[in-house]
């Protein structure tokens, strides 16, 4: 296994996403390559930091008040003529940085075909259902702001078999 | 037991009884507010913004489907709530994040937990909106990846996707105050 293949793989080994082989094909990798073994070390030390984030706990006198609070604003919500209903938000797609999508959707269509000679590309633009050009094009989007904000060269290659490996076949080496 | 209480509860709420609301809230509110402390950053706006998605749930109420999950449902309104939050304040240039504070820390090898937990808070807040909620809620909250989606309205792999990059770049914020063996 490549370094580049094995690093793009250690979160998903973290949160157990990997299928068998592919697991163990990556821990082969990671007990004979120290770079990629502390790559692993690193998220792994993220994560458990993260896990160890509290909210502070909060006293009865806090939730009380809380209690006392939320009674009055119910209070003047009935009072007040009822206008309001819960809409969920739509999943919405910013079409505004249009002519850099469009641009970034080119680069990646041809490095896709560069890389994987054209077929995943192919069935994705041809096969895709909504739902997933939805998110392909949400995953351009994102991908073009980052492209702006990081000066990383590589992530662009990165996040492109990122999209792969997400939309593809999971767990395939 | 908790779903069926959670059901009569619901079904109280349905028809104006509003001791009925402040008993579901109770069943929910410290988990929550621990989401809304996590967005948010400090505790007087996670108070605020708590009471506020819990006055529209209240309003809403009767768009809710029983046969849905309540929690996921409160949840929508929460992070739509925190996120409407951070925006407005991000529009008032004020500090959004308490713990934004800055802390210009030297890469030292013997780095304190409490100042890495302090850096991580502060590289949580350089994520993108969506990142950083699916993150928090995820890694920091301990919730499912489908209920995330769920309550972010997205798809599973659109959430794997946030969090992969979110660690990404937490990771590469946060390396040269990590040990290599973790
Ligand atoms: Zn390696």
């Amino acid at each position: 296994m490549l370094c580049f293949n094995a690093r793009k793989k250690l979160y998903a080994l973290t949160e157990g996403d990997l299928s068998g082989s592919s697991a163990e094909e990556l821990k082969v990798h990671l007990d004979s390559c120290a770079k990629c073994a502390e790559e692993y070390g690193r998220i792994k030390q993220v994560l458990e930091l993260a896990s160890k984030k509290e909210a502070p706990k909060m006293p009865p006198e806090f939730w009380a008040e809380f209690d006392r609070d939320l009674r009055e604003k119910l209070v003047r919500e009935k009072e007040t003529p009822d206008t309001f209903t819960i809409r969920p938000e739509r999943t919405k797609i910013n079409l505004k940085p249009v002519y850099a999508l469009a641009a970034m959707a080119m680069f990646l269509i041809s490095v896709s075909f560069y890389l994987f000679g054209g077929v995943p590309t192919k069935s994705r633009l041809n096969a895709a259902s909504d739902e997933r050009l939805v998110n392909d094009l949400l995953a351009i989007e994102e991908l073009t702001e980052e492209a702006m904000i990081f000066d990383d060269q590589d992530i662009l290659l990165d996040e492109i078999f990122l999209l792969e490996e997400v939309n593809g076949s999971n767990g395939s080496a | 037991m908790i779903e069926i209480a959670e059901g009569l509860l619901i079904d109280k709420v349905k028809t104006g009884d509003d001791d009925a609301f402040q008993q579901l809230v109770s069943l929910h509110r410290e988990k929550a507010f621990g989401l809304c402390y996590s967005i948010v950053g400090n505790v007087e706006d996670a108070k605020d913004v708590l009471q506020m998605a819990l006055v529209k749930a209240y309003k809403g109420m009767g768009n809710f489907k029983k046969n849905a999950s309540f929690y996921t449902w409160l949840y929508r309104i929460l992070v739509n709530t925190a996120r409407d939050f951070l925006r407005k304040k991000a529009r008032e240039k004020t500090e959004v994040f308490e713990f934004a504070a800055d802390v210009s820390l030297s890469p030292e090898k013997r780095i304190i937990n409490a100042e890495l937990k302090q850096l991580l808070d502060q590289a949580i807040c350089t994520l993108s909106e969506n990142q950083r909620i699916s993150f928090i809620m995820r890694h920091v909250n301990g919730m499912k990846v489908n209920d995330i989606a769920q309550i972010i309205h997205c798809r599973p792999a659109t959430v794997k996707v946030h969090i992969y990059r979110a660690v990404k770049n937490l990771k590469k914020q946060l390396t040269p105050y990590l040990t290599a063996t973790g």
